[in-house]
């Protein structure tokens, strides 16, 4: 048996491009800033350019709004859309929970039933078998996160 | 001799394995024949051996088969002497060395090292990093819209007079398009200016010639001509390198050490410290001889067909971009952004289509940011690719649009 061999993602994995992503891809939610943000960051990733801003409005310690802009590829774009929806209402520490359990996902270490709470989300539980696209699916998080810690800037390189 | 790319194809077993895997990221590595492969596992299992020291067989005959490509590279691109021939680890590693060696040298403060818009990185890195070091100035030549060289740029930068390096590309591996060096070189020796050429992309486009090039350096990579990966050469004018001092630094390059005094040796030795990638330097020597036994008018003809049968079916697509125009190009490269759909997903379907291409900025970032994009796709052919190939990236475009359609 070859060891050498690179395997081949199963069928589902493959399915990078659902109709889901797609869909957020094409009509991305929260695609807006907001002037009167609280926290923001800014997300890059030089390599492919992908580039998104994250704004939030914080108040009494819940994410009462946020928005994404920025322009990059479907699976950063969809994923960005996604998480605002997810993290909409929510504070920074369930916003911390809700990361954690996302880029164990990316990397391709989520247990069932973790992958299962993260609802529409998990959608990109394929991303692992295409390490190149894991950056892109990361990147808007990565942004909301260094908001939430009060950092300006995340690059993935 | 082979004369058909059938013929050819057999030589190669990743494609033999996946008779409809379409490989076109030759620009990025080329697949590798059987010769090579052979050469290298010959290598590893018959006389394994260190080369220059040993005193028995196996290393006798290493070091002899090693120093016979130093012969053949010397043959394949016409240089005068194989002492003018130095094997490093790739081409940027090239690059770098004459930067360090002959840069420090020779490059002042109030000097300049001239670069051009379509550089690949490692002729940028290496000399932006000397200018800064020795309070040089770093001009760069621009590209015009076609994607050709503004010649016109060239002269009046080189007529300033304190040009003294020209850094530049054979052939560009974003575009394809092929840089007149014969004439480029000339201008600038007669402006006082030495020239450092990037043959990268080149080897598997055209049989250099170094006379007619004109050129004092050039470098060259052992995986971008069917070769093994972590080899590649150096070729520089003898007396130029006789007054290089060295770069790396270590066992090898030196006639004597003492704690006193350490004397170095002549070129090649020089600039080869360390134990060399022996079997990379064997591989590169059996791509020699594969290519040698490529009929060249197979090989023009094969060219020159990929080339206007991919350039016609992409012009025939409306939403698709070129990066420089397919009409200056040399070498069937292709990179080109598709309306609506960012080249990283294009990449992933395609992959998913069993195409392989490249997307990103291809090592050449300002070259993307003059044509206003951050990055591309990149279809690069070489002599194993067929018209079908082209055919299926095309098909390959239409599922990216469909999926994208939704």
């Amino acid at each position: 048996m070859s060891l050498n061999t690179p395997a081949k993602p199963n069928a589902q994995d493959m399915q990078l491009y659902q109709q889901v992503v797609l869909e957020h891809n094409k009509r991305p939610r929260n695609f807006c800033t907001l002037d009167h943000a609280t926290h923001k960051a800014e997300g890059f990733n030089p390599i492919c350019g992908d580039h998104y801003h994250v704004n939030m409005v914080l108040v009494d310690g819940v994410i009462q709004e946020i928005g994404f802009q920025g322009d990059g590829c479907a699976i950063s774009k969809a994923s960005a859309s996604m998480m605002t929806e997810r993290l909409k209402g929510r504070t920074p520490e369930e916003a911390n929970e809700v990361f954690q359990s996302f880029r164990k996902l990316l990397a391709g270490k989520s247990k069932s039933e973790d992958a299962e709470k993260l609802g529409k989300l998990k959608i990109f539980s394929g991303v692992y078998q295409f390490p190149s696209r894991v950056k892109c699916a990361g990147l808007a998080w990565h942004a909301a996160k260094a908001a939430l810690d009060g950092d300006q800037q995340i690059s993935t390189e | 001799m082979i004369e058909s790319v059938e013929q050819l194809k057999t030589f190669f077993p990743r494609l033999a394995q996946d008779p409809a895997y379409v490989y076109l990221d030759t620009g990025a590595t080329a697949l590798k024949p059987l010769p090579v492969i052979e050469a290298v596992t010959r290598f590893y299992q018959e006389h394994s051996a260190s080369v220059h020291r040993g005193v028995y067989a196996d290393s006798e005959f290493t070091t002899s088969l090693f120093e016979k490509v130093r012969e053949q590279v010397q043959s394949w691109i016409g240089a005068s002497q194989p002492r003018e021939v130095i094997f490093t680890s790739g081409t940027t590693a090239s690059i770098n060395l004459v930067a360090q060696s002959l840069g420090g040298e020779i490059i002042k403060a109030g000097d300049a090292v001239l670069v051009t818009e379509a550089e690949h990185h490692a002729n940028i890195v290496p000399w932006f990093e000397l200018c800064k070091t020795r309070n040089a100035q770093l001009v760069v030549c621009k590209v015009r819209n076609d994607g050709t060289l503004d010649e016109e740029h060239f002269k009046t930068l080189l007529s300033r007079g304190n040009v003294k390096i020209c850094a530049l590309t054979l052939i560009s591996n974003v575009t394809g398009i092929r840089n007149p060096i014969e004439k480029l070189s000339e201008i600038a020796r007669e402006n006082g200016s030495l020239s450092v050429v990037d043959a990268a992309q080149a080897m598997l486009s055209e049989r250099l010639n170094i006379e007619k090039l004109g050129c004092d350096f050039l470098a060259f990579s052992s995986h971008k001509m069917f070769g093994p990966s972590g080899t590649g050469v150096l070729w520089g004018k003898y007396k130029l390198l006789q007054a290089m001092k060295p770069f790396l630094l270590g066992g090898a390059m030196i006639r004597s050490v003492s704690f006193e005094r350490i004397l170095y040796d002549d070129p090649p030795g020089r600039f080869e410290a360390g134990t060399p990638n022996i079997e990379g330097v064997l591989g590169l020597g059996a791509a020699l001889e594969f290519m040698t036994s490529i009929n060249p008018v197979f090989w023009t003809s094969h060219k020159a067909k990929l080339l206007q049968y991919a350039s016609k079916k992409l012009s025939q697509l409306s939403d698709i971009k070129l990066i420089g125009s397919a009409d200056q190009k040399s070498s069937p490269i292709f990179s080109f952004t598709l309306e609506g759909v960012h080249p990283h997903d294009i990449g992933t379907l395609l992959d998913q289509k069993n195409i392989a291409v490249r997307a990103g900025h291809h090592c050449a970032e300002p070259l993307m940011k003059r044509f206003g994009v951050t990055a591309t796709v990149r279809a690069s052919l070489s002599l194993y690719n067929t018209t079908q190939d082209i055919d299926r990236l095309i098909e390959g475009l239409e599922y990216v649009r469909e999926v994208f359609a939704n």
